[in-house]
C-alpha cells in the first residue's frame, strides 16, 4: 500500500519537475515574443508587464527600416541558409554513404577529421577567411558566406547521417543489385527514402545553424550580403538597444525554421517507423 | 533453359577458405539443395551464383555461358533473402513492380504482371500494405513474389523458411515444392535443416568446412552415405555410431568391442570381405533400424533403458550401452511392450542395414 502511493507520488515529482524544466527553457523564448508586442516604455517596466496593451509598431518599424535593411539582411540569411543547407546534404548524404559502405584506407581518420571541422573554434578562423575572401575578391557576397557555411554544415552532416546508414541492412541493397539497379540507383531509390528522416533532422540543424551565424558573417559581410544576426546587434540606438524592434527580429528570424519543423514534423515520425525494420 | 555449371569455385574471406575447389553441375528445372552445418560454405556459394560476392578462382556457368563478369541485375538471377529484404518504405505492389521497372517494361505490362504473381501466392489483399504490417509468411511470399516476377532463369532461395515458426515451415514446404514444379524453374536452396532438405531436394549437395562431401538424391543419401559427416548429418533421431572392429572366431567374423559383439550374417560378411581384421572401425546404425526385446535374444546386445521419449505413434528410447548412448525408433505396436527406465533390454541391430565407417578416414566402407 505504502510503495504504490509512494511511486505515484514520484510519478507525480517527476511530472512536476518536467513541466517546471520545460517552462525555464521555454521563458525566455516566451518573453522574447511577448516584449515584441510592447513599447519602448513598457520594455522599461518595472516590475515587468505580463498582462499590456500589444502594438504592432515594433514590426512595421522593422519592415520599413534602412540602415539596418532588417528585411533585406532576413531575406539574406534565408537565400544563404537554404542553399548551404541543400549542397551540404546533397554532399554528405553521398559521402556519408560512402563511409558507411565503403571500406576507405584509413577511412577512421578521415572521418575523425571530418568531424572535427564542425568543431573548429570560429573565432580563429575569422581573420584568415576575411584575408582569404578579399584576395579573391568575394567579400560581401552570398558566396562566401555559403561556402564557409558549408564547412561545418557539411561536417555536421556526414557524422550525422553516416548513422542512420549503418541502419539500413545490406541485403536491401544485394536485392536491389539484384533487381538490375546500378549502384548509384541503389542508393538514389532504395537508402536515401530510408534515411529521410535523417536527412530531414539534419536539414533542421544545419538551417538553424546556418540563421544563427553571427562572427563569419559580421566579418565577411558588408552591405550587400549582411544577414539578420548582423542586423540584430546593429539595432542599437544612441540611447541604447531598441528592446521592442530586437525582439520582433528575434521573433521574425525564428518563424521560418520553426514552421519548416511544424511542416515535416508528420515526416520525422511516419519516417521513424518505416525505419523499423523487422 | 536454366542450366547452372560451376567449376572449381574458390572464395576466401580475408584469409579464411569459404569455398575450396567446388564443382557441381545443377541439371535444368531440377531443385538443388545445398545443406550443411553453419559455415559449411553453402551461402556463399549461393552468392557466387549471384554475383554477390567474386570468387577467388572458378567460374560459374549458366546455360553454357560463363557468367563471372555479369552484374547481379544481368544475370536472370532471382534470389529470396534470409532475412526477405524487403524494401520498408514500399508497398507490396511497388515491391513487385520495383524489378520490372528496372528493365523498363510498360507501365501496363508491369500491371498485369503484378496482378499475376500477386494471385498466384495469394497476397491480392495485401497489395497497398506495408512489409511491416505482413506477418512473417506473408513477407516470405511477398519475397518470393519480388523474386519470381522477373521470371528470372534460376531462382535462388537463401534459408527462406528459417523465420517462421515449426508449423508455417511445414505448410510452406510442401507449398514450395508444388510452386517449383508448377513453374518449372531451376532452384538452388540453402539450409541446414536436413527435414527441410530431404522433403524439398531432387538433388542434395552435402557441405562441409567449403568441401563437398556428397551429392545424390534423398534417398541416395540416406542409404548410402558417402562418409561419417554426411551419415551422421542426415536423418533424426540421428544415425547411432559405435567403436567396433571385425575380428574372426571359430571360423566366423565377428563386429566387436569391448562391450558387445555379434556374428556377421552370411550377406554383411561378404560386404566386409576387403576390411582388414582389427582395424579401428565405426559401426553405424540407424535408430529405426534396430530392433528391441524385453529377452535375450542369439547376437542381441544388452543395455539398460535410459530415456523413453513419446513421438505420437512412436518410441524414441535411448539406450545405456555402457557410456554410449544409441537411440532406437520404433513404432509403438510393432515395439509390443512399453520400455520402462532402468530395465535391461536386448538390441539387435538389422545387419542388411549397417553401415561401417573407416574411423580414421571416416569414409563408408560398406
Amino acid at each position: 500500500m505504502l510503495k504504490a502511493a509512494w511511486t505515484k507520488i514520484k510519478q507525480v515529482l517527476i511530472f512536476l519537475s518536467i513541466v517546471v524544466i520545460g517552462l525555464v527553457f521555454l521563458l525566455p523564448l516566451v518573453w522574447i515574443v511577448m516584449s515584441s508586442f510592447k513599447t519602448r516604455v513598457q520594455n522599461f517596466a518595472l516590475p515587468p508587464l505580463v498582462i499590456f496593451k500589444p502594438t504592432l509598431d515594433n514590426y512595421i518599424g522593422l519592415f520599413k527600416l534602412q540602415n539596418p535593411a532588417f528585411m533585406g539582411d532576413f531575406r539574406n540569411s534565408f537565400i544563404i541558409a537554404v542553399i548551404s543547407t541543400a549542397i551540404s546534404l546533397v554532399l554528405a548524404s553521398l559521402t556519408a554513404y560512402g563511409f558507411s559502405r565503403y571500406e576507405v584506407k584509413g577511412g577512421g581518420c578521415l572521418f575523425g577529421w571530418i568531424l572535427s571541422l564542425r568543431f573548429f573554434p570560429v573565432v580563429a578562423m575569422a581573420i584568415p577567411m576575411y584575408v582569404l575572401f578579399r584576395m579573391v575578391g568575394l567579400l560581401d557576397t552570398h558566396v562566401a558566406l555559403i561556402l564557409v557555411y558549408c564547412i561545418f554544415n557539411i561536417s555536421f552532416a556526414i557524422w550525422f547521417l553516416k548513422g542512420f546508414f549503418d541502419e539500413i541492412p545490406p541485403s536491401l541493397e544485394e536485392a536491389a543489385r539484384l533487381d538490375g539497379y546500378s549502384p548509384f540507383e541503389v542508393f538514389y531509390k532504395v537508402c536515401l527514402p530510408l534515411v529521410r528522416p535523417g536527412i530531414i533532422t539534419a536539414a533542421i540543424f544545419c538551417l538553424i545553424q546556418s540563421v544563427n551565424e553571427f562572427l563569419i558573417a559580421l566579418s565577411l559581410t558588408a552591405r550587400v550580403a549582411e544577414t539578420a544576426p548582423v542586423a540584430l546587434a546593429k539595432l542599437q540606438t544612441a540611447v541604447g538597444p531598441d528592446w521592442g524592434k530586437m525582439c520582433a527580429a528575434s521573433t521574425v528570424l525564428m518563424l521560418p525554421v520553426l514552421i519548416f519543423t511544424i511542416l515535416v514534423r508528420n515526416e520525422l515520425i511516419r519516417g521513424m517507423s518505416f525505419g523499423r525494420l523487422k | 533453359m536454366g542450366t547452372v555449371e560451376l567449376e572449381r569455385l574458390t572464395l576466401y574471406y580475408g584469409k579464411v577458405l569459404a569455398v575450396d575447389d567446388l564443382s557441381l553441375r545443377i541439371e535444368d528445372k531440377e531443385l538443388c539443395v545445398l545443406l550443411g552445418p553453419t559455415g559449411c560454405g553453402k551461402t556463399s556459394t549461393l552468392r557466387m551464383i549471384a554475383g554477390l560476392e567474386t570468387p577467388y578462382a572458378g567460374k560459374v556457368f549458366l546455360d553454357g555461358k560463363v557468367i563471372n563478369s555479369l552484374y547481379p541485375g544481368d544475370r536472370d538471377v532471382a534470389m529470396v533473402f534470409q532475412d526477405y529484404a524487403l524494401y520498408p518504405h514500399m508497398t507490396v505492389s511497388r515491391q513487385f513492380a520495383f524489378p520490372l521497372k528496372a528493365k523498363k517494361i510498360s507501365a501496363q505490362e508491369i500491371g498485369q504482371r503484378v496482378k499475376e504473381i500477386a494471385d498466384f501466392l495469394q497476397v491480392s489483399d495485401l497489395l497497398d500494405r506495408y512489409p511491416s504490417e505482413l506477418s512473417a509468411g506473408q513477407q516470405q511470399r511477398v519475397a518470393m513474389g519480388r523474386a519470381l516476377i522477373r521470371k528470372p532463369k534460376v531462382f535462388l532461395m537463401d534459408e527462406p523458411l528459417g523465420q517462421l515458426d515449426a508449423r508455417m515451415r511445414v505448410q510452406m514446404r510442401a507449398s514450395l515444392k508444388r510452386m517449383q514444379r508448377e513453374l518449372g524453374i531451376t532452384t538452388i536452396y540453402v539450409t541446414h535443416d536436413q527435414v527441410e532438405a530431404q522433403s524439398l531436394g531432387d538433388k542434395i549437395v552435402i557441405m562441409k568446412l567449403g568441401v563437398i562431401q556428397q551429392v545424390g538424391t534423398p534417398e541416395e543419401i540416406y542409404n548410402k552415405p558417402a562418409n561419417l559427416l554426411v551419415a551422421g548429418f542426415i536423418g533424426m533421431p540421428s544415425m547411432n555410431f559405435l567403436d567396433c572392429s571385425l575380428h574372426r572366431e571359430d571360423g566366423k567374423l565377428r563386429l566387436q568391442n569391448d562391450h558387445f559383439g555379434f556374428i556377421l550374417t552370411p550377406s554383411l560378411a561378404q560386404k566386409v570381405n576387403n576390411i582388414p581384421l582389427q582395424r579401428a572401425l565405426i559401426l553405424g546404425i540407424r535408430p529405426e533400424h534396430i530392433r528391441l526385446s524385453p529377452q535375450d535374444e542369439p547376437d542381441a546386445v544388452s543395455a539398460e533403458v535410459y530415456v523413453v521419449e513419446s513421438h505420437g505413434n512412436e518410441y524414441v528410447v535411448s539406450l545405456n550401452l555402457s557410456d554410449n548412448v544409441i537411440k532406437v525408433r520404433r513404432d509403438r505396436k510393432k515395439l509390443g511392450f512399453k520400455p520402462q527406465v532402468g530395465q535391461t533390454v536386448w538390441a539387435k541391430f538389422l545387419q542388411d542395414r549397417i553401415h561401417l565407417f573407416d574411423k580414421e578416414t571416416e569414409v563408408c566402407l560398406v
